[in-house]
């Protein structure tokens, strides 16, 4: 069956599962459901949290994709936190992946710093700015947005191809001047690769709308960076990978601080899914050996495709 | 020399880095038990959370009276305050980390990378101090 049959199918059998929660319960019964587990004892919330995001952490490992990009989308349709506060915990959940995975990236030469510091200063200015609109607008307009974005990313998964070696034949002026090159030791095929990049500034200009969309719906932008960093840049697909992780740790930051400072960081949400997160990305890189990557990504990815579609339908005021 | 190695200021960004957010989450974690082990009381008791965590965030500042911007460091008695310590030592990681080898690109004479990260710790500090969002 090709990947698309096999995501629709995935997609059918989650929408199935989720109509039979609906008729067992009506549309009414949901929501009541959503109403009694605000009533649920406080120290249940922290517990389930960190399960849920515990095996979020998992997933996301072995399916390769980034912690952050699920957990806003996936938490915001199956908990009752208001949008506000799961975006402000989204990002600290991204921020703290990013804050982890950073410092071996560099020390191995693997992220670079020259490479991302522009395109850092550029998407956190932004976020901050994303940050500020997504907590103006009405949830209603956020979560449509949100929702439309989701499935587009979807998309961009399902579709984007990747190049692990690029070719750049000759270096652009801007890149040049900021000598932005390296080189790395390539396991896969044993030999040093030599790289350097061009098109910066049209990089530049997308890290402008990548850096608002990480502020505005607190997710990590590993979906964007990467493909802008590999395939518009040419930067090696290794490298594009952990740069995109180190710069998540600055992008990210910027936008946290207008989602602390405006109070919509609440500890007992934020917390236990950093913890879970983090804790279920260790033990995912564990199994990663024994999973089988490709079937677990495309479960996560229609996971991912119907929490899209519900953020969007609840926008809208189809469902729920 | 070996041309493998990743720069003077890349390795001491990564150690700095590592230094920071390893000690930002353990203080978050201790912040947390001392928040939800009731230790010290709340400013807004946390059984009263869920009440609260269904609202937009204005909504929610609104009706628990709770502090924005920097407001909440005079409120270090309360658990929830001291919950929000290793919180804001995270997002200010990254900043931290800028300022410490900010030296290293003067040291090299590298103006443009300077240049950037001196305007990178603006941006930071700006987001940081709350006045961008008027707090």
């Amino acid at each position: 069956m090709s990947r698309w049959g096999k995501f629709f199918l995935q997609c059918m059998v989650l929408i199935l599962f989720m109509g039979v929660i609906q008729d067992a319960y009506g549309a009414e019964g949901v929501q009541e459901a959503a109403r009694t587990g605000a009533q649920l004892a406080w120290w249940m919330w922290p517990i389930i949290l960190f399960v849920f995001t515990f095996v979020l952490g998992i997933l996301a490992v072995v399916a390769g994709v980034g912690g952050g990009v699920l957990f806003v989308p996936i938490v915001s349709s199956f908990f009752p936190f208001n949008l506000d506060f799961v975006r402000g915990a989204g990002l600290l959940v991204a921020l703290s992946g990013a804050l982890s995975a950073g410092p071996g990236l560099l020390r191995r030469g693997l992220a670079n710093l020259r490479l991302a510091l522009p395109m850092a200063l550029i998407a956190s200015l932004c976020s901050i700015f994303g940050a500020m609109v997504g907590l103006a607008l009405p949830t209603n307009i956020v979560q449509t947005a949100l929702g439309g974005t989701i499935i587009a990313i979807v998309f961009i998964m399902a579709t984007a191809k990747r190049s692990d070696f690029p070719e750049v034949e000759k270096p652009d002026a801007l890149s040049s001047a900021l000598r932005i090159s390296g080189i790395y030791f390539e396991e896969s095929v044993g030999k040093e690769i030599d790289w350097q990049i061009h098109r910066t500034p049209q990089g530049l200009a997308l890290f402008v709308l990548i850096g608002f969309m990480a502020g505005m719906f607190g997710l990590g932008a590993g979906w964007a960076n990467v493909p802008v960093l590999n395939l518009l840049m040419g930067a090696p697909l290794k490298i594009s990978v952990a740069t995109s992780v180190f710069l998540l740790s600055i992008t990210d930051s910027a936008a946290a601080w207008v989602y602390v400072n405006k109070g919509a960081v609440l500890p007992l949400i934020a917390v236990p899914s950093i913890l879970g997160m983090m804790m279920g990305t260790r033990i995912g890189v564990k199994l990663l050996a024994k999973a089988k990557p490709k079937a677990v990504k495309w479960m996560v990815v229609s996971i991912l495709f119907l929490a899209g579609l519900r953020a969007l339908l609840k926008g809208l005021g189809i469902w729920g | 020399m070996n041309k493998l190695k990743p720069s003077e200021e890349q390795l001491r960004f990564a150690s700095v880095l590592q230094t920071i957010s390893l000690g930002s989450l353990g203080i978050l974690l201790i912040g947390f038990v001392v928040y939800v082990s009731g230790i010290l009381p709340s400013f807004v008791p946390v059984s009263k959370i869920p009440q609260y965590w269904g609202l937009r965030v204005d909504e929610f500042i609104e009706k628990a009276g709770m502090p924005t911007g920097w407001h909440w460091v005079p409120l270090l008695n309360h658990g929830d305050m001291v919950a929000l310590i290793g919180v804001v030592l995270l997002a200010a990681t990254s900043m931290l980390s800028f300022i410490m080898i900010l030296p290293t690109f003067l040291k090299k004479k590298d103006t443009s990378y300077s240049v950037i990260v001196v305007l990178q710790i603006i941006i930071l500090l700006l987001a940081a101090s709350g006045m961008i969002v008027g707090e």
